[in-house]
Protein backbone atom coordinates (compact mmCIF):
# COMPACT_ATOMS: atom_id res chain seq x y z
CA UNK A 1 0.00 0.00 0.00
CA UNK A 2 2.34 2.51 0.79
CA UNK A 3 5.90 1.35 -0.19
CA UNK A 4 6.99 4.84 -0.74
CA UNK A 5 8.86 5.08 3.20
CA UNK A 6 12.36 6.07 2.95
CA UNK A 7 15.44 4.53 4.70
CA UNK A 8 16.98 1.86 5.40
CA UNK A 9 14.65 -1.50 6.64
CA UNK A 10 15.36 -1.86 10.07
CA UNK A 11 12.72 -4.53 11.08
CA UNK A 12 11.47 -6.78 9.09
CA UNK A 13 8.73 -9.37 9.73
CA UNK A 14 8.16 -12.26 6.69
CA UNK A 15 4.79 -14.75 7.34
CA UNK A 16 4.88 -14.82 10.97
CA UNK A 17 2.65 -17.42 12.70
CA UNK A 18 1.81 -18.15 16.48
CA UNK A 19 -0.37 -20.70 16.72
CA UNK A 20 -1.43 -21.56 20.39
CA UNK A 21 -3.01 -25.03 20.31
CA UNK A 22 -5.24 -24.44 17.19
CA UNK A 23 -5.67 -20.91 17.46
CA UNK A 24 -4.03 -18.37 15.17
CA UNK A 25 -2.83 -15.48 17.87
CA UNK A 26 -0.89 -14.48 14.64
CA UNK A 27 -1.54 -15.64 11.17
CA UNK A 28 1.49 -14.74 7.80
CA UNK A 29 1.69 -11.38 9.28
CA UNK A 30 4.53 -9.02 6.57
CA UNK A 31 5.51 -5.82 7.68
CA UNK A 32 8.52 -3.88 7.79
CA UNK A 33 10.45 -0.42 10.07
CA UNK A 34 12.37 1.83 8.44
CA UNK A 35 14.94 3.88 10.39
CA UNK A 36 13.47 6.88 12.16
CA UNK A 37 10.15 5.90 12.02
CA UNK A 38 7.20 6.05 14.23
CA UNK A 39 4.90 3.23 13.47
CA UNK A 40 1.56 2.46 15.33
CA UNK A 41 -0.17 -0.59 15.50
CA UNK A 42 -3.74 -0.92 15.86
CA UNK A 43 -6.31 -3.41 16.23
CA UNK A 44 -9.41 -4.19 18.28
CA UNK A 45 -8.83 -6.86 21.10
CA UNK A 46 -7.38 -9.77 21.10
CA UNK A 47 -6.21 -8.88 17.68
CA UNK A 48 -2.92 -10.47 18.41
CA UNK A 49 -0.83 -6.78 18.78
CA UNK A 50 1.09 -7.98 22.03
CA UNK A 51 1.54 -11.14 20.57
CA UNK A 52 3.65 -9.88 17.66
CA UNK A 53 5.13 -7.72 20.55
CA UNK A 54 6.02 -10.68 22.04
CA UNK A 55 7.62 -12.57 18.93
CA UNK A 56 9.71 -9.67 18.02
CA UNK A 57 10.72 -9.24 21.42
CA UNK A 58 11.98 -13.25 21.79
CA UNK A 59 9.69 -14.07 24.67
CA UNK A 60 7.51 -16.10 22.06
CA UNK A 61 8.61 -18.23 19.25
CA UNK A 62 7.04 -17.83 16.44
CA UNK A 63 4.92 -21.29 14.70
CA UNK A 64 6.57 -20.24 11.49
CA UNK A 65 8.18 -16.90 9.89
CA UNK A 66 10.80 -15.18 10.39
CA UNK A 67 11.93 -11.67 11.62
CA UNK A 68 14.97 -9.83 10.67
CA UNK A 69 17.08 -7.06 12.59
CA UNK A 70 19.54 -5.01 11.04
CA UNK A 71 19.48 -7.93 8.27
CA UNK A 72 19.83 -10.50 11.05
CA UNK A 73 17.58 -13.18 11.99
CA UNK A 74 16.56 -13.29 14.91
CA UNK A 75 13.27 -15.68 15.48
CA UNK A 76 15.26 -17.80 17.37
CA UNK A 77 16.87 -15.42 19.65
CA UNK A 78 16.66 -15.37 23.44
CA UNK A 79 15.18 -12.34 24.94
CA UNK A 80 18.02 -11.11 26.45
CA UNK A 81 19.88 -11.32 23.18
CA UNK A 82 17.59 -8.89 21.19
CA UNK A 83 17.94 -6.53 23.76
CA UNK A 84 21.91 -6.75 23.60
CA UNK A 85 21.39 -6.19 19.55
CA UNK A 86 19.21 -2.88 19.85
CA UNK A 87 15.52 -3.84 20.67
CA UNK A 88 13.51 -2.09 23.85
CA UNK A 89 10.44 -2.97 24.81
CA UNK A 90 7.74 -1.69 27.89
CA UNK A 91 5.15 -4.02 28.84
CA UNK A 92 1.19 -3.24 28.65
CA UNK A 93 1.00 -5.37 31.66
CA UNK A 94 3.73 -3.12 33.68
CA UNK A 95 6.37 -4.92 34.84
CA UNK A 96 8.42 -2.49 37.01
CA UNK A 97 11.33 -4.05 39.27
CA UNK A 98 8.72 -3.01 42.00
CA UNK A 99 11.33 -3.35 45.12
CA UNK A 100 13.96 -1.45 44.46
CA UNK A 101 14.31 2.19 44.04
CA UNK A 102 13.33 4.11 40.75
CA UNK A 103 17.00 5.03 39.79
CA UNK A 104 17.90 1.07 40.07
CA UNK A 105 15.00 -0.27 37.70
CA UNK A 106 16.76 1.74 35.21
CA UNK A 107 20.55 0.43 35.99
CA UNK A 108 19.84 -2.76 35.00
CA UNK A 109 19.38 -1.36 31.32
CA UNK A 110 22.35 0.82 31.72
CA UNK A 111 24.80 -2.42 33.15
CA UNK A 112 22.94 -5.82 30.91
CA UNK A 113 21.79 -3.80 27.73
CA UNK A 114 24.77 -3.43 26.08
CA UNK A 115 26.57 -5.61 28.62
CA UNK A 116 29.08 -2.53 29.50
CA UNK A 117 31.60 -2.98 32.28
CA UNK A 118 30.91 0.62 34.17
CA UNK A 119 31.18 1.71 37.63
CA UNK A 120 27.94 1.69 40.36
CA UNK A 121 28.85 5.45 40.06
CA UNK A 122 28.92 5.69 36.29
CA UNK A 123 26.10 3.79 35.92
CA UNK A 124 24.39 5.70 38.59
CA UNK A 125 24.45 8.97 36.89
CA UNK A 126 23.74 7.46 33.39
CA UNK A 127 20.20 5.86 34.77
CA UNK A 128 19.98 9.28 35.98
CA UNK A 129 20.29 11.24 33.01
CA UNK A 130 17.42 8.73 31.57
CA UNK A 131 15.36 9.39 34.64
CA UNK A 132 16.00 12.96 33.49
CA UNK A 133 14.49 12.40 29.62
CA UNK A 134 11.58 10.97 31.12
CA UNK A 135 10.63 13.54 33.75
CA UNK A 136 10.72 10.94 36.72
CA UNK A 137 14.54 12.25 37.99
CA UNK A 138 13.05 13.62 41.52
CA UNK A 139 11.36 10.59 42.23
CA UNK A 140 14.78 8.33 41.54
CA UNK A 141 14.84 7.20 45.20
CA UNK A 142 11.62 6.38 45.43
CA UNK A 143 10.43 2.77 45.44
CA UNK A 144 8.92 1.77 42.02
CA UNK A 145 6.29 -0.01 44.29
CA UNK A 146 5.09 3.31 45.15
CA UNK A 147 5.22 4.71 41.95
CA UNK A 148 1.97 5.97 40.43
CA UNK A 149 0.59 4.86 36.64
CA UNK A 150 1.44 7.42 34.76
CA UNK A 151 4.80 7.09 36.42
CA UNK A 152 5.70 3.64 35.81
CA UNK A 153 4.84 3.44 32.62
CA UNK A 154 7.43 6.31 32.46
CA UNK A 155 10.13 4.69 34.37
CA UNK A 156 9.29 1.23 31.79
CA UNK A 157 10.13 3.47 29.31
CA UNK A 158 13.36 4.89 31.24
CA UNK A 159 14.59 1.36 31.79
CA UNK A 160 13.94 0.07 27.99
CA UNK A 161 15.96 3.38 26.82
CA UNK A 162 18.77 2.59 29.41
CA UNK A 163 19.27 -0.50 27.42
CA UNK A 164 20.31 2.54 24.40
CA UNK A 165 18.04 0.36 21.54
CA UNK A 166 17.67 1.50 18.22
CA UNK A 167 14.25 0.55 18.13
CA UNK A 168 12.01 0.97 21.02
CA UNK A 169 8.47 -1.25 21.47
CA UNK A 170 5.98 0.25 23.17
CA UNK A 171 3.18 -1.47 24.26
CA UNK A 172 -0.06 0.71 25.08
CA UNK A 173 1.96 3.28 27.42
CA UNK A 174 -1.13 5.75 27.01
CA UNK A 175 -3.57 3.56 28.10
CA UNK A 176 -5.46 4.63 31.63
CA UNK A 177 -3.74 7.89 31.76
CA UNK A 178 -5.82 11.09 32.05
CA UNK A 179 -5.76 13.99 29.02
CA UNK A 180 -2.50 15.62 30.64
CA UNK A 181 -0.39 12.38 31.21
CA UNK A 182 -1.64 11.44 27.85
CA UNK A 183 -0.74 14.81 25.99
CA UNK A 184 2.59 14.46 27.67
CA UNK A 185 3.21 10.70 26.78
CA UNK A 186 2.73 11.59 23.23
CA UNK A 187 5.53 14.63 23.17
CA UNK A 188 7.54 11.83 25.20
CA UNK A 189 7.60 9.53 22.30
CA UNK A 190 8.00 12.45 19.61
CA UNK A 191 10.59 13.22 21.75
CA UNK A 192 12.50 9.71 21.43
CA UNK A 193 12.34 9.21 17.94
CA UNK A 194 13.66 13.29 17.31
CA UNK A 195 16.11 13.69 19.91
CA UNK A 196 17.25 10.45 20.65
CA UNK A 197 17.16 8.94 17.03
CA UNK A 198 15.70 5.97 18.02
CA UNK A 199 12.61 4.10 15.98
CA UNK A 200 9.41 3.86 17.98
CA UNK A 201 6.97 0.67 17.12
CA UNK A 202 3.90 1.46 19.11
CA UNK A 203 0.64 0.05 20.12
CA UNK A 204 -2.17 1.67 21.10
CA UNK A 205 -5.90 1.58 21.85
CA UNK A 206 -6.54 5.24 22.27
CA UNK A 207 -6.86 6.34 18.62
CA UNK A 208 -6.64 9.95 19.18
CA UNK A 209 -3.35 9.47 20.66
CA UNK A 210 -1.76 7.16 17.72
CA UNK A 211 -3.16 8.97 14.95
CA UNK A 212 -1.88 12.14 16.00
CA UNK A 213 1.72 11.04 16.70
CA UNK A 214 2.86 8.23 14.24
CA UNK A 215 3.67 8.21 10.62
CA UNK A 216 2.04 4.88 9.50
CA UNK A 217 -0.35 2.52 10.85
CA UNK A 218 -0.45 -1.11 10.97
CA UNK A 219 -3.61 -2.74 11.51
CA UNK A 220 -4.25 -6.25 12.82
CA UNK A 221 -7.42 -7.87 12.92
CA UNK A 222 -7.98 -12.10 14.22
CA UNK A 223 -4.17 -11.89 13.77
CA UNK A 224 -3.90 -11.30 10.19
CA UNK A 225 -2.95 -7.64 8.72
CA UNK A 226 -5.65 -6.34 7.15
CA UNK A 227 -3.96 -2.71 6.00
CA UNK A 228 -1.67 -0.41 6.86
CA UNK A 229 -1.21 3.41 5.62
CA UNK A 230 -0.86 6.69 6.91
CA UNK A 231 -2.90 7.74 9.90
CA UNK A 232 -5.46 9.40 7.07
CA UNK A 233 -5.75 6.56 4.90
CA UNK A 234 -6.21 3.78 8.03
CA UNK A 235 -8.94 6.12 9.08
CA UNK A 236 -11.32 6.73 5.76
CA UNK A 237 -10.33 2.93 5.32
CA UNK A 238 -13.66 1.37 5.03
CA UNK A 239 -12.76 -2.43 6.14
CA UNK A 240 -10.62 -0.29 9.22
CA UNK A 241 -13.61 1.66 10.26
CA UNK A 242 -15.75 -1.85 9.95
CA UNK A 243 -13.57 -3.77 11.85
CA UNK A 244 -12.19 -1.78 14.63
CA UNK A 245 -13.30 1.96 14.59
CA UNK A 246 -16.58 1.89 14.55
CA UNK A 247 -18.86 3.49 10.87
CA UNK A 248 -19.19 7.16 13.24
CA UNK A 249 -15.40 8.04 13.69
CA UNK A 250 -14.49 11.22 11.79
CA UNK A 251 -10.67 11.72 11.88
CA UNK B 1 30.21 11.09 57.98
CA UNK B 2 33.56 9.41 59.24
CA UNK B 3 32.48 8.32 62.35
CA UNK B 4 29.58 6.46 61.00
CA UNK B 5 32.05 4.70 58.89
CA UNK B 6 34.21 3.70 61.56
CA UNK B 7 31.72 2.68 63.61
CA UNK B 8 30.09 0.60 60.82
CA UNK B 9 33.53 -1.07 60.57
CA UNK B 10 34.68 -1.45 63.93
CA UNK B 11 31.46 -3.21 65.19
CA UNK B 12 32.38 -6.31 63.18
CA UNK B 13 35.65 -6.46 64.30
CA UNK B 14 34.76 -6.15 67.58
CA UNK B 15 32.53 -9.60 67.23
CA UNK B 16 35.12 -11.06 65.18
CA UNK B 17 37.74 -10.67 67.70
CA UNK B 18 35.39 -11.90 70.75
CA UNK B 19 34.12 -14.54 69.12
CA UNK B 20 38.02 -15.85 68.26
CA UNK B 21 39.25 -16.00 71.56
CA UNK B 22 36.00 -17.23 73.51
CA UNK B 23 37.33 -21.16 73.05
CA UNK B 24 40.32 -19.88 75.60
CA UNK B 25 38.06 -17.91 78.08
CA UNK B 26 35.69 -19.53 80.99
CA UNK B 27 32.85 -18.97 78.21
CA UNK B 28 34.49 -21.56 76.43
CA UNK B 29 31.46 -23.99 77.00
CA UNK B 30 29.65 -21.83 74.54
CA UNK B 31 31.69 -23.27 71.73
CA UNK B 32 29.07 -25.93 70.60
CA UNK B 33 26.43 -23.70 70.56
CA UNK B 34 28.04 -21.22 68.68
CA UNK B 35 29.92 -23.76 66.30
CA UNK B 36 26.06 -24.49 65.65
CA UNK B 37 24.77 -21.10 64.98
CA UNK B 38 27.58 -20.48 62.73
CA UNK B 39 26.53 -23.74 60.72
CA UNK B 40 23.15 -22.25 60.92
CA UNK B 41 24.27 -18.81 59.30
CA UNK B 42 26.22 -20.35 56.90
CA UNK B 43 23.35 -22.52 55.58
CA UNK B 44 20.59 -19.38 55.64
CA UNK B 45 22.98 -17.18 54.21
CA UNK B 46 23.61 -19.87 51.29
CA UNK B 47 19.66 -20.23 51.00
CA UNK B 48 19.28 -16.71 51.02
CA UNK B 49 21.35 -15.89 47.66
CA UNK B 50 19.16 -18.56 45.27
CA UNK B 51 15.81 -17.72 47.11
CA UNK B 52 16.12 -14.29 48.83
CA UNK B 53 18.34 -12.08 46.36
CA UNK B 54 16.98 -14.80 43.07
CA UNK B 55 13.74 -15.50 44.14
CA UNK B 56 13.80 -19.04 44.10
CA UNK B 57 13.05 -20.49 47.21
CA UNK B 58 14.68 -23.72 47.36
CA UNK B 59 12.99 -26.36 49.04
CA UNK B 60 15.31 -29.25 49.04
CA UNK B 61 18.40 -26.71 49.94
CA UNK B 62 19.69 -29.53 52.34
CA UNK B 63 20.96 -31.28 49.56
CA UNK B 64 23.84 -29.39 48.66
CA UNK B 65 24.60 -29.90 52.47
CA UNK B 66 24.08 -33.24 52.71
CA UNK B 67 25.44 -34.47 48.94
CA UNK B 68 28.82 -32.58 50.43
CA UNK B 69 28.75 -34.57 54.14
CA UNK B 70 28.53 -37.75 52.17
CA UNK B 71 31.40 -37.20 49.60
CA UNK B 72 33.57 -36.13 52.26
CA UNK B 73 33.06 -39.24 55.28
CA UNK B 74 33.03 -41.85 51.83
CA UNK B 75 36.25 -39.89 50.98
CA UNK B 76 37.93 -39.60 54.22
CA UNK B 77 37.31 -43.51 54.38
CA UNK B 78 39.20 -43.79 51.08
CA UNK B 79 41.76 -42.15 53.59
CA UNK B 80 41.90 -38.51 51.68
CA UNK B 81 42.75 -36.18 53.79
CA UNK B 82 40.07 -34.27 55.52
CA UNK B 83 41.50 -30.80 54.07
CA UNK B 84 41.25 -31.71 50.99
CA UNK B 85 38.23 -33.90 51.00
CA UNK B 86 36.16 -30.31 52.50
CA UNK B 87 36.82 -28.17 48.99
CA UNK B 88 36.03 -31.85 47.10
CA UNK B 89 32.80 -31.94 48.75
CA UNK B 90 32.25 -28.59 48.41
CA UNK B 91 32.55 -28.92 44.34
CA UNK B 92 30.65 -31.89 44.17
CA UNK B 93 27.73 -29.85 45.60
CA UNK B 94 28.33 -27.41 43.06
CA UNK B 95 27.94 -30.02 40.59
CA UNK B 96 25.00 -31.61 41.65
CA UNK B 97 23.69 -27.28 41.74
CA UNK B 98 24.57 -27.49 37.80
CA UNK B 99 23.00 -30.81 37.05
CA UNK B 100 19.69 -29.99 39.21
CA UNK B 101 19.67 -26.43 37.75
CA UNK B 102 19.43 -26.56 34.40
CA UNK B 103 15.98 -28.64 34.05
CA UNK B 104 14.83 -26.81 36.85
CA UNK B 105 16.11 -23.36 37.11
CA UNK B 106 13.15 -22.91 34.00
CA UNK B 107 10.62 -23.58 35.96
CA UNK B 108 9.19 -20.99 38.08
CA UNK B 109 7.61 -20.29 41.88
CA UNK B 110 6.03 -23.63 43.03
CA UNK B 111 7.50 -25.68 40.79
CA UNK B 112 10.89 -25.19 41.37
CA UNK B 113 10.45 -25.49 45.18
CA UNK B 114 8.57 -28.60 44.49
CA UNK B 115 11.30 -29.91 41.99
CA UNK B 116 13.98 -29.66 44.87
CA UNK B 117 11.94 -30.81 47.72
CA UNK B 118 11.74 -33.95 45.31
CA UNK B 119 15.07 -34.28 43.77
CA UNK B 120 16.22 -34.14 47.60
CA UNK B 121 14.48 -36.24 48.56
CA UNK B 122 15.62 -38.62 46.22
CA UNK B 123 18.81 -38.02 47.05
CA UNK B 124 18.58 -38.94 50.82
CA UNK B 125 16.59 -42.63 49.34
CA UNK B 126 19.79 -43.13 47.36
CA UNK B 127 22.06 -42.49 49.91
CA UNK B 128 20.59 -44.85 52.25
CA UNK B 129 20.68 -47.09 49.60
CA UNK B 130 24.29 -47.12 49.36
CA UNK B 131 25.14 -46.55 52.78
CA UNK B 132 22.57 -48.27 54.91
CA UNK B 133 24.48 -47.77 58.15
CA UNK B 134 25.24 -44.42 57.98
CA UNK B 135 29.27 -43.65 57.51
CA UNK B 136 31.50 -43.24 60.67
CA UNK B 137 34.79 -41.64 60.20
CA UNK B 138 37.92 -42.92 61.27
CA UNK B 139 38.50 -42.50 64.68
CA UNK B 140 41.15 -39.68 66.30
CA UNK B 141 40.26 -37.16 63.16
CA UNK B 142 37.58 -35.64 65.67
CA UNK B 143 38.65 -31.83 66.13
CA UNK B 144 36.39 -29.63 68.24
CA UNK B 145 38.30 -26.50 68.16
CA UNK B 146 39.67 -26.60 64.26
CA UNK B 147 36.01 -27.25 63.16
CA UNK B 148 34.77 -24.32 65.31
CA UNK B 149 37.56 -21.87 63.68
CA UNK B 150 36.47 -23.22 60.34
CA UNK B 151 32.92 -22.78 60.80
CA UNK B 152 33.18 -19.30 61.74
CA UNK B 153 35.49 -18.43 58.68
CA UNK B 154 32.61 -20.22 56.50
CA UNK B 155 30.17 -17.90 58.42
CA UNK B 156 32.16 -14.62 57.55
CA UNK B 157 33.02 -15.64 54.10
CA UNK B 158 29.11 -16.62 53.38
CA UNK B 159 28.33 -13.04 55.30
CA UNK B 160 31.05 -11.21 52.68
CA UNK B 161 30.16 -13.01 49.43
CA UNK B 162 26.56 -12.18 50.37
CA UNK B 163 27.52 -7.93 51.34
CA UNK B 164 29.89 -8.01 48.02
CA UNK B 165 26.86 -9.21 45.80
CA UNK B 166 24.16 -6.82 47.44
CA UNK B 167 26.66 -4.29 46.19
CA UNK B 168 27.24 -4.95 42.85
CA UNK B 169 25.82 -5.67 39.15
CA UNK B 170 25.52 -9.06 39.46
CA UNK B 171 23.30 -8.69 42.79
CA UNK B 172 21.23 -5.99 40.39
CA UNK B 173 21.01 -9.23 38.15
CA UNK B 174 19.81 -11.42 40.58
CA UNK B 175 17.29 -9.13 41.88
CA UNK B 176 15.74 -8.19 38.83
CA UNK B 177 15.18 -11.75 37.90
CA UNK B 178 13.12 -12.09 41.24
CA UNK B 179 11.09 -9.21 40.80
CA UNK B 180 10.39 -9.48 37.09
CA UNK B 181 12.05 -12.55 35.14
CA UNK B 182 10.88 -11.26 31.40
CA UNK B 183 11.51 -7.96 31.96
CA UNK B 184 14.52 -8.58 33.54
CA UNK B 185 15.10 -10.62 29.87
CA UNK B 186 13.88 -7.82 28.10
CA UNK B 187 16.31 -5.10 29.91
CA UNK B 188 19.16 -7.67 28.48
CA UNK B 189 19.78 -9.94 31.82
CA UNK B 190 20.77 -13.24 30.41
CA UNK B 191 18.52 -14.01 33.05
CA UNK B 192 19.41 -18.50 33.25
CA UNK B 193 22.98 -17.62 33.51
CA UNK B 194 22.99 -15.39 36.59
CA UNK B 195 20.32 -18.19 38.12
CA UNK B 196 22.86 -21.07 37.79
CA UNK B 197 25.78 -19.15 38.92
CA UNK B 198 23.60 -17.93 41.97
CA UNK B 199 22.90 -20.72 42.63
CA UNK B 200 26.33 -22.51 42.02
CA UNK B 201 27.76 -19.91 44.85
CA UNK B 202 25.06 -21.24 46.74
CA UNK B 203 25.70 -24.62 47.02
CA UNK B 204 29.18 -24.07 47.13
CA UNK B 205 29.04 -22.31 50.42
CA UNK B 206 26.28 -25.22 51.63
CA UNK B 207 28.09 -27.84 50.56
CA UNK B 208 31.62 -26.76 52.55
CA UNK B 209 29.41 -26.42 55.66
CA UNK B 210 28.41 -30.13 55.18
CA UNK B 211 32.07 -31.00 54.66
CA UNK B 212 32.83 -29.39 57.93
CA UNK B 213 29.78 -30.55 59.74
CA UNK B 214 30.47 -34.24 59.10
CA UNK B 215 34.01 -33.80 60.32
CA UNK B 216 32.68 -32.42 63.57
CA UNK B 217 30.18 -35.06 63.90
CA UNK B 218 32.44 -38.14 62.83
CA UNK B 219 29.32 -39.39 61.81
CA UNK B 220 26.72 -39.04 58.68
CA UNK B 221 23.39 -40.64 57.73
CA UNK B 222 20.65 -40.08 54.78
CA UNK B 223 18.07 -39.42 57.12
CA UNK B 224 19.96 -36.85 59.53
CA UNK B 225 21.96 -35.23 56.30
CA UNK B 226 18.80 -34.80 54.12
CA UNK B 227 16.56 -33.81 56.84
CA UNK B 228 13.76 -31.75 55.35
CA UNK B 229 13.35 -30.03 58.67
CA UNK B 230 17.10 -28.90 57.88
CA UNK B 231 15.43 -26.74 54.92
CA UNK B 232 12.62 -25.35 56.70
CA UNK B 233 14.67 -24.03 59.54
CA UNK B 234 16.68 -22.01 56.67
CA UNK B 235 13.50 -20.67 55.25
CA UNK B 236 12.19 -19.72 58.34
CA UNK B 237 15.45 -18.17 59.79
CA UNK B 238 16.28 -16.05 56.34
CA UNK B 239 12.55 -15.06 56.01
CA UNK B 240 12.01 -13.92 60.04
CA UNK B 241 15.49 -11.84 59.38
CA UNK B 242 14.79 -10.80 56.18
CA UNK B 243 15.51 -12.48 52.69
CA UNK B 244 17.37 -10.48 50.00
CA UNK B 245 19.38 -8.58 52.80
CA UNK B 246 22.87 -9.38 54.02
CA UNK B 247 22.45 -8.91 57.95
CA UNK B 248 19.01 -10.72 57.93
CA UNK B 249 19.94 -14.17 57.73
CA UNK B 250 22.41 -13.29 60.89
CA UNK B 251 19.79 -11.74 62.45
CA UNK B 252 17.01 -14.60 61.61
CA UNK B 253 19.75 -17.79 62.81
CA UNK B 254 20.87 -15.83 65.79
CA UNK B 255 17.16 -15.31 67.35
CA UNK B 256 15.64 -18.19 66.01
CA UNK B 257 18.50 -20.80 66.65
CA UNK B 258 18.71 -19.36 70.33
CA UNK B 259 14.84 -19.39 70.59
CA UNK B 260 14.90 -22.95 69.18
CA UNK B 261 17.98 -23.86 71.97
CA UNK B 262 16.26 -22.58 75.17
CA UNK B 263 13.05 -24.54 74.28
CA UNK B 264 13.96 -27.52 73.18
CA UNK B 265 15.59 -28.28 76.31
CA UNK B 266 12.60 -27.14 77.92
CA UNK B 267 9.53 -28.22 75.87
CA UNK B 268 11.50 -30.58 73.09
CA UNK B 269 9.16 -30.62 70.12
CA UNK B 270 6.68 -27.93 71.11
CA UNK B 271 9.64 -25.85 69.27
CA UNK B 272 8.36 -27.14 65.56
CA UNK B 273 5.23 -26.07 66.73
CA UNK B 274 6.10 -22.80 67.89
CA UNK B 275 8.47 -22.22 64.36
CA UNK B 276 5.30 -23.35 62.27
CA UNK B 277 3.34 -20.55 63.74
CA UNK B 278 6.56 -17.78 63.64
CA UNK B 279 6.65 -18.70 59.50
CA UNK B 280 2.96 -17.97 59.93
CA UNK B 281 2.71 -14.80 61.70
CA UNK B 282 6.21 -13.54 59.51
CA UNK B 283 4.58 -14.23 56.33
CA UNK B 284 1.24 -12.74 57.67
CA UNK B 285 2.91 -9.84 59.44
CA UNK B 286 6.39 -8.68 57.75
CA UNK B 287 7.00 -10.95 54.94
CA UNK B 288 10.38 -8.53 54.53
CA UNK B 289 11.29 -9.89 57.47
CA UNK B 290 12.91 -7.64 60.85
CA UNK B 291 15.44 -6.41 58.83
CA UNK B 292 13.44 -5.53 55.82
CA UNK B 293 10.77 -3.42 58.21
CA UNK B 294 14.01 -1.89 60.02
CA UNK B 295 15.02 -0.92 56.49
CA UNK B 296 11.90 0.33 55.15
CA UNK B 297 10.87 2.18 58.59
CA UNK B 298 14.12 4.24 58.43
CA UNK B 299 15.46 4.79 54.92
CA UNK B 300 18.58 6.41 56.14
CA UNK B 301 19.79 3.26 57.71
CA UNK B 302 19.49 1.36 54.52
CA UNK B 303 23.31 2.12 53.31
CA UNK B 304 24.44 0.89 56.70
CA UNK B 305 22.40 -1.97 57.17
CA UNK B 306 22.23 -3.95 54.39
Amino acid sequence: MNKKVKGKELLLSTKVSKYFGGLAAVKGVDFFIKEKEIVGLIGPNGAGKTTLFNIISGIYRPTSGTIKFLGIDITKFKPHRICNLGIGRTFQIMKPFLNITTIENVMVGVFFGKGKSISMNDARDEAARFLEFVGLLEKKDVLARSLTLADRKRLEMARALATEPKLILLDEVVAGLNPTETYQAMELIKKIRDELGITVFWVEHVMKAVMEVVERVIVLHHGEKITEGTPKEIAKNKEVIDAYLGEKYLF
Amino acid sequence: METKKIVSYSIPIIFVALLSVIPFTQMGSLVPILYELFLWIVLVQSFNIISGYTGYVSFGHVAFFGTAATIVASMVGFGIPIFLSIPIGGIGAVLLAVVIGYPTLKLHGAYFAIAMLSISEAMAVLVLYLYPYGITLPPGLYDPLMTYYLMFALAIVATVVTYLIDKSKFGLALISIREDEDAASATGVDVFKFKIMAFMISALLAGLAGGIAVWRATYTEAAGAYGVEKTIEMIAMCMFGGAGTVTGPIFGATVLYALEYILWVRLPFLHLIIFGVLIVATVLFIPKGVIGVIRKKFPKLRKVLR
